[in-house]
């Protein structure tokens, strides 16, 4: 078990307002969500001595965008804009994703490196079409996708979900109770981007096509907007407003599977079950002790494969578990209990972990999960960069 | 419309780890890169072995058999060059060399409804430009 458990918590979260495209600034945004994030813990800016974040803007094909405060918030930047610029100890700015900032800002907590630290995400939705190859040429890695229109993720994403369907005998319609009851818990969420507009299993099977089987309310939705979580050890945790999440300990992948093609399924279960006896062996726990699951769905089928990976259910097995309301608030282990990011908008994970972090300090109002003790958050697809977190209940 | 305005898929840039795959692709052979160390095939290639970390490595010829491991079809081009092929059939195929030895690739000359799990494949070569030959896919003709 990892020395560490249960010694770092989140004490605060924040979010901005989500919108599809703001007509505020990504630095406003980002200002927004962190100090909402230090209100919530119950401390003032002069109070962060850490910052991280994975700042990368994501776009397929097209410009990346690489203008600060518009595209990308990078943590020096907003050190300045926090007024923290001298008075900040520690930057963690990680290649990968934002999730491996938690887990570099633990270990800067743990290190004694600082005493608080903000890890937030800010996303910005560029200008025209997210996924579209406008370049006449192919370089790197698109080399071998994009000439034959492989250049998006929801394809990446499509072959998985065919895959799946066609060996365990699935079809869509399967899968439309899940969606419809996930954008159920989205409307008890007040940081959703889904909320106020409910949807019904029956518009599922005929939503609109992105890559076939993966429709549109398979995909997250990109929007503006930030999410900004506080560290802290869990002693001083204990002091602040509210309850800790206590960090229990975390898992990352390393798994990059078979080339010529970004996703593939047998690769991204055999990812999560590298993850997964490493995080059950770092927490002391197993799949069943863990009360809710915040699972990334980033793409409807992630949940799938998590599901499977970390050993919920058998391979094959997940989407008859989601189909028959087990991952239903109620059910055996209620699963994206805040709508997920298909229901909260494209975060990259901090939906997960946030959301994790609600239900184990008695916060997600309509939505708690009574009692939960521990919940799993995992990020990405299982291949190399994801990550899985458990967090516990204080006391 | 002239043909020049006819926006065309986008063309992959042959880099000096990429020529000789895409060399022989112009020649219509399929050839993917074996680690001389531990003999693992890769696609795409790369400079260092992912099974064994050797770094020398050379391009031998493979059969261009191969089966179909999963499919997706696009009915929205997913770049400007696509708008007249729609609807794209986008594969993932297994060559019959090596177990998760994957390829992406267009399959031609079948119908989405036709498509299985398994579906025996060879290889069909597209010549797009006098430099450029893309590596396609079409049912196997036994
Ligand atoms: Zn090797």
């Amino acid at each position: 078990m990892w020395d560490f458990r249960n010694k770092v918590a989140v004490a605060g979260v924040g979010y901005s307002k989500l919108e599809r495209r703001s007509d505020r600034t990504l630095a406003a945004l980002t200002l927004e969500a962190c100090d909402a994030a230090l209100a919530d813990a119950g401390l003032r800016r002069s109070d962060l001595d850490g910052i991280a974040t994975s700042p990368a803007m994501p776009r397929y094909g097209g410009r990346k965008g690489v203008d600060e405060g518009i595209d990308v918030v990078t943590p020096w930047y907003l050190a300045g804009l926090l007024g923290r610029a001298s008075g900040v100890q520690w930057i963690g700015s990680t290649n990968g994703m934002v999730t491996q900032s938690l887990i570099d800002g633990a270990l800067a907590i743990i290190g004694g490196l600082c005493d608080h630290v903000l890890v937030y995400r800010a996303l910005h939705v560029p200008e025209g079409r997210y996924v579209n190859f406008e370049s006449s040429h192919a370089v790197g890695s698109d080399q071998y996708l994009a000439p034959y229109g492989f250049s998006m993720p929801p394809a990446w994403a499509a072959v998985v979900l065919r895959r799946y369907f066609e060996l365990y005998g699935y079809e869509r319609s399967d899968f439309a109770h899940y969606i419809a009851n996930n954008r159920a818990n989205a409307q008890l969420n007040p940081n959703a981007y889904w909320r106020g507009k409910p949807m019904a299993a029956e518009d599922y099977p005929g939503a609109r096509m992105i890559a076939d089987p993966i429709s549109i309310l398979d995909c997250d939705i990109p929007v503006d907007g930030c999410c900004a979580l506080i560290l802290t050890s869990a002693e001083r945790a204990r002091h602040l407003r509210r309850p800790p999440a206590l960090l229990t300990g975390f898992a990352a992948s390393a798994w990059q599977g078979a080339g010529g093609t970004p996703m593939n399924m047998e690769d991204m279960w055999d990812g999560a079950k590298d993850v997964a006896p490493r995080l059950w062996d770092a927490t002391g726990m197993s799949p069943a002790d863990v009360d809710t699951a915040q699972l990334y769905d980033g793409f409807s089928v992630l949940v799938l494969t998590w599901l499977e990976g970390m050993g919920f259910c058998r391979d094959g097995e997940g989407l008859a578990f989601l189909r028959d309301g087990h991952g239903d608030l109620g059910g055996r282990l209620p699963i994206n209990t805040g709508g997920g990011a298909l229901g909260e908008g494209r975060l990259h994970g901090m939906t997960q972990l946030a959301e994790a972090v609600a239900q184990v300090t008695d916060r997600a109002s309509e939505r708690q999960v009574p009692g939960a003790a521990h919940s799993l958050a995992t990020i990405s697809n299982g291949l190399a960069k994801s990550t899985a977190f458990l967090f516990s209940r204080d006391g | 419309m002239p043909d020049s305005m006819v926006p065309q898929r986008p063309l992959p840039l042959p880099d000096p780890l990429s020529e000789p795959f895409w060399a022989g692709a112009r020649r219509h052979e399929l050839h993917m890169r074996k680690c001389d160390a531990c003999g693992i095939l890769a696609y795409p290639p790369e400079i260092a072995c992912r099974a064994c970390g050797g770094s020398e490595a050379r391009f031998v010829p493979v059969s261009g058999r191969a089966t179909l491991h999963s499919w997706t079809v696009l009915h929205e081009p997913p770049s400007p060059g696509f708008r007249d092929r729609l609807p794209v059939i986008l594969a993932v195929v297994e060559l019959e060399e090596q177990a998760r030895l994957l390829m992406s690739a267009n399959l031609v000359d079948i119908a989405p409804g036709d498509l299985r799990i398994g579906l025996p494949l060879e290889t069909r070569f597209e010549d797009v430009t006098d430099d450029c030959t893309l590596v396609q896919f079409a049912p196997a003709e036994r």
